[in-house]
């Protein structure tokens, strides 16, 4: 059977969905997390089951684009998705507002089960539903009551599904022709009123509310954390405490794991018989992968965090003080979830747009998303971060590297912002759209579903960055180990010549043979061809090639610096990224990364849209080339220019 | 030998799997995604009755 998931965004659907057919969709705590229908199957007693969760609506009238696939679907009997039973799952405690949609399906005369999800929430708010008087109004429906959340009333909906009598006469919601004309905007909002004074007649008869301890704290704690000025203070608090997190205790397992592979490079080195084979492993793949790998702590910091503040529900209430916020810079409400999703990842922040109406308040949120800085950019951050910020601590307890990784976030919201009120003057929009979402009350976090979503993203960052830097560092180690003929030889013999090499000892002399061979090779000729360009950003050839490197994502810089790295100093002793880079000299003898250099890579990386995916996903949803160009060159330049006065004003 | 064929190898596969990327992530068009269809002329059609 064709058995299809509607509801108001936020009630438990993908819940319900992952409930019954055991697969892991997304879920959230504000709307707009589903923005596409998602397929799947599940077995009842008597048959199997086609199952597709709808994105979230309020009517079945749309008013943005992934609205219209309900209303496409259900207006339209021939419509492949047209369901043969529809299930509506309702959040108990707000049974007003939800049963608006309710209505629409029960008068399309579809087969229908209406589920009453977060009864526990309902039951906590002091809400009380009479079920046998509420089944009385819609006899032909069956009623259940759910908790999808720990799995409550599964058996009660499959038994449902089976017993279902689909040919059972229903009455008219309402006496009205309907649905309404998709443009009739007027006898939609007629249909709708009718509507609401019905369903507040039955919940007169059928409901009942009074004031609990757990209502009036989630009311208490609201006026503190969603408070005008309390607010943000404590946003920015919690936000602080992260990023000290990160930087406190994800700095000893991160120099495990890159002294651990730096022994197993060492330790291949020797189990290899000597040759090209060995020096790939050694130089070019482990060092690589060490440069994705050293930053999972962070990042599984990053998502606990994340994880933990929207199960406790604090998540909805930064939504919420956050359109407080974007407001008077002219963002649309509905930017600011899209916004927010862009902290983690840009991609889903991008589909998630998906729901402004308007296609111009779509275009702009699309191209200040990738602004708003992504778990990609955090071993980007860590690492030039520890390079170049003293480990020092403000008032005895505030690590200066952890203000500074705020401060970049910061960078990113603020600069997102004000690209919006530049945009703003060129893509003139006329209607504004407004976000409406509802307060979840405040819950103790499930630590299982935390740990669960921690792994995923970890699983996530390591096999798709993964994949992209083990081949980016084995194309750079052969391009950084071979070239034209002669010309490596060539160097060396112009370096030896040098009065320093002369003068020098050993080790120093070694150091200055990899460099000069580095330098004839492939990597070093394209290299030194763009320095040019990226020398008035204090960045040496090195550090462009592993910029045009991270141009698949941003994570490959840190890899390919470390291969770079590894190839220069093959006569060594096998060293950590970090070491390498605190070494790292200009021919003056003067660091390369110096406070001036790591400062303007950072505001780069604020700005530059250095993410192949984001860009393929910018042109999907725009259907052309047009936009993703655009966004492409508008962060370049701000890139450039940002890193350009950076390093002017430091150096 | 048998080192110089097994890097030779990696190095056309590794460039074989980014080309691969590039492609898929670009050129690759998605069936399943319905709201993909978005352009400031591709409006909202009127419903029939």
């Amino acid at each position: 059977m064709k058995i299809a998931l509607f509801g108001n965004p936020n009630t438990g659907k993908s819940s319900i969905f992952n409930l019954l057919t055991g697969l892991r969709q997304q879920v959230g705590n504000f709307p707009g997390v589903t923005i596409e229908k998602k397929i799947g199957a599940f077995n009842s007693v008597k048959n199997k089951h086609q199952l597709t969760d709808f994105p979230g609506t309020y009517s079945i009238y749309p008013h943005s684009k992934d609205e219209e696939i309900v209303y496409n679907a259900l207006t339209n009997s021939e419509h492949e998705d047209f369901p043969e039973l529809a299930i509506v799952i309702v959040d108990t405690s707000n049974l007003e507002r939800n049963l608006l949609l309710f209505s629409q399906l029960y008068d399309l005369k579809i087969p229908l089960i209406l589920v009453l999800n977060m009864w526990d929430v309902a039951e906590r708010r002091g809400i009380k539903i009479d079920l046998t008087k509420l089944q009385s109004y819609f006899p032909t429906t069956p009623i259940i009551k759910m908790n999808a959340r720990i799995g409550l009333g599964k058996d009660r909906l499959i038994a449902a599904i089976d017993e279902l009598d689909d040919k059972a006469k229903k009455d008219a919601f309402i006496p009205s022709s309907f649905p309404c004309l998709i443009d009739d905007k007027e006898a939609q909002k007629e249909e709708v009123l009718l509507r609401y004074e019905k369903i507040r007649e039955i919940l007169q008869d059928v409901q009942h509310e009074k004031t609990t301890i757990n209502n009036t704290l989630s009311r208490k704690l609201d006026r503190i954390l969603i408070h005008r000025f309390w607010g943000y203070f404590i946003f920015v608090g919690i936000l602080l405490v992260i990023f000290q997190f990160i930087f406190s205790f994800a700095a000893i397992p991160m120099a495990w794991i890159d002294d651990s592979f730096v022994l197993l490079s060492s330790w291949m080195g020797q189990q290899l018989p000597s040759g090209i084979l060995n020096d790939l492993f050694a130089q070019g793949i482990i060092p690589g992968i060490a440069g994705v790998l050293m930053f999972i702590p962070q990042i599984a910091l990053l998502f606990f965090f994340i994880a933990l503040l929207e199960e406790s529900g604090y998540l909805s209430r930064v939504v919420f003080i956050m359109d407080r916020l974007m407001r008077p810079f002219g963002l649309n409400g509905k930017s600011v979830v899209p916004l927010m999703s862009s902290i983690a990842c840009a991609i889903p922040g991008i589909l998630a747009t998906r729901t402004i109406s308007d296609w111009k308040e779509r275009m702009i949120t699309i191209i200040i998303a990738p602004l708003m800085s992504c778990s990609a950019r955090i071993p980007v951050y860590t690492l030039l971060i520890a390079l170049v910020i003293p480990k020092t601590y403000l008032f005895g307890f505030v690590s200066l590297q952890g203000l500074v990784l705020l401060a970049l976030y910061f960078l990113g919201i603020v600069s997102a912002l004000l690209l919006a009120i530049v945009l703003k003057k060129f893509i003139r929009v006329k209607n504004k759209g407004f976000l409406i979402m509802e307060m979840p009350e405040y819950k103790k976090p499930r630590w299982g579903n935390i740990c669960i979503t921690v792994i995923e993203k970890v699983k996530v960052f390591i096999w798709d960055a993964g994949k992209v830097i083990l081949a980016i560092s084995i194309i750079l180690w052969v391009l950084a180990t071979y070239g034209p003929t002669g010309n490596m030889e060539e160097k060396i013999a112009q370096a030896k010549k040098t009065e320093f090499y002369q003068h020098t000892n050993e080790v120093q002399k070694q150091s200055i043979i990899s460099s000069a061979k580095l330098e004839g090779s492939y990597i070093g000729i394209m290299g030194k061809f763009i320095e040019p360009l990226i020398t008035p950003l204090g960045y040496d050839w090195k550090i462009g090639i592993s910029l045009i490197g991270s141009f698949a994502a941003r994570e490959v810089f840190v890899g390919s610096l470390s291969t770079i790295y590894a190839v220069h100093d093959e006569n060594e002793e096998h060293q950590n990224l970090l070491t390498h880079l605190k070494m790292a000299r200009k021919a003056d003898g003067t660091p390369v990364y110096s406070l001036a250099t790591g400062v303007s890579l950072m505001v780069f990386y604020v700005f530059a849209m250095q993410c192949m995916a984001t860009l393929a996903v910018v042109k999907k949803e725009t259907k052309s080339w047009r936009w993703p160009l655009i966004q492409l060159v508008i962060m370049g330049a701000l890139a450039y220019i940002g890193a350009l006065i950076s390093y002017q004003l430091l150096a | 030998m048998t080192q110089e064929i097994v890097v030779v190898t990696m190095v056309i596969l590794a460039t074989a799997y980014l080309v691969y990327r590039v492609k898929k992530k670009f050129f690759h068009s998605n069936k399943s995604c319905e709201t993909c269809a978005f352009s400031p002329e591709n409006k909202s059609s009127t419903a029939k009755k």
